[in-house]
């Protein structure tokens, strides 16, 4: 049974359910969104969506999201897979730096015993 | 006497945490020239032989680092601080087999410390293939 909520009429927030949400009018919206964004940025339309992926992929896209150039789809790849690796190194990174910052703190309080 | 200054420990304590914070705030070379003050001071103490060297990696200067870390483990070849900074440097420059060795004995001597942590870390980014990192990559550029 509903008991009411924020999210009123939309069907969210509700502590028991009695409809999925996922179909609601506000699940709708954003996933329509998603799908927009989606579509902007694989055809190169424009939008917010497109000139984000653009930029990502290198594909020197405007700040107006309209595309200078085409990709084909090996360079797109290989530009992926270069953001990928670079992304996965800069986690490592991170790891050690915070690992390393432990592992001072620990010789520090050593040269202070 | 002139040109002799006595050092009480309380100062070569407060000059070691100077140090590491310059090394936590990302200042490598007010940190080196910290640790080089504090080698000179304690030429004999292995932990500011191998803080100098981990301040000359985040320098760049990879070969320093390494002559400085090897200088630490000469002088205490028990300690995993120095063991595990000098894997770092190896793998930064390339050298996989001796850092591989160099962090698993930093491993074997702190398995469940913050030394131990560090080299497992960085062990499995040479197993992963993300480290050494790319030419202009990475924290020492």
């Amino acid at each position: 049974m509903s008991v009411g909520g924020v999210g009123g009429a939309s069907g969210h927030f509700r502590t028991e359910p009695t409809e999925p949400t996922f179909g609601s009018a506000a699940g709708g919206v954003f996933k329509s969104l998603l799908v927009a964004g989606a579509s902007a940025a694989t055809s190169g339309a424009g939008g917010i969506g497109g000139s984000i992926v653009s930029k990502l992929l290198g594909g020197g896209g405007s700040s107006s999201g309209v595309d200078g150039g085409e990709l084909s789809q090996s360079e797109m790849l290989q530009r992926q897979e270069k953001i990928l690796a670079e992304s996965r190194f800069w986690q490592f990174e991170t790891n050690v730096m915070k690992a390393k910052h432990d592992m001072n703190k620990s010789i520090l309080q050593n040269i202070r015993a | 006497m002139a040109g002799i200054i006595e050092h009480g420990r309380d100062d070569i304590i407060w000059l070691a945490e100077t140090g590491f914070c310059y090394l936590e705030l990302g200042d490598a070379t007010a940190a080196r020239e910290t640790f080089a003050g504090l080698v000179a001071l304690a030429p004999d103490n292995a932990s500011f032989q191998a803080a100098l060297g981990e301040s000359f990696s985040r320098e760049g200067s990879l070969e320093e680092a390494r002559d400085a870390l090897k200088t630490a483990v000469k002088l205490d070849p028990g300690l995993a601080y120095a063991r595990c900074l000098l894997g770092d440097v190896l793998a930064r420059s390339k050298r996989k087999e001796p850092a591989v060795d160099e962090l698993r004995k930093a491993i074997e001597l702190d398995p469940d410390g913050p030394v131990g942590s560090t080299a497992k870390t960085i062990l499995a980014g040479i197993e992963d293939e993300v480290y050494p990192p790319p030419p202009g990559e990475g924290v020492n550029g």
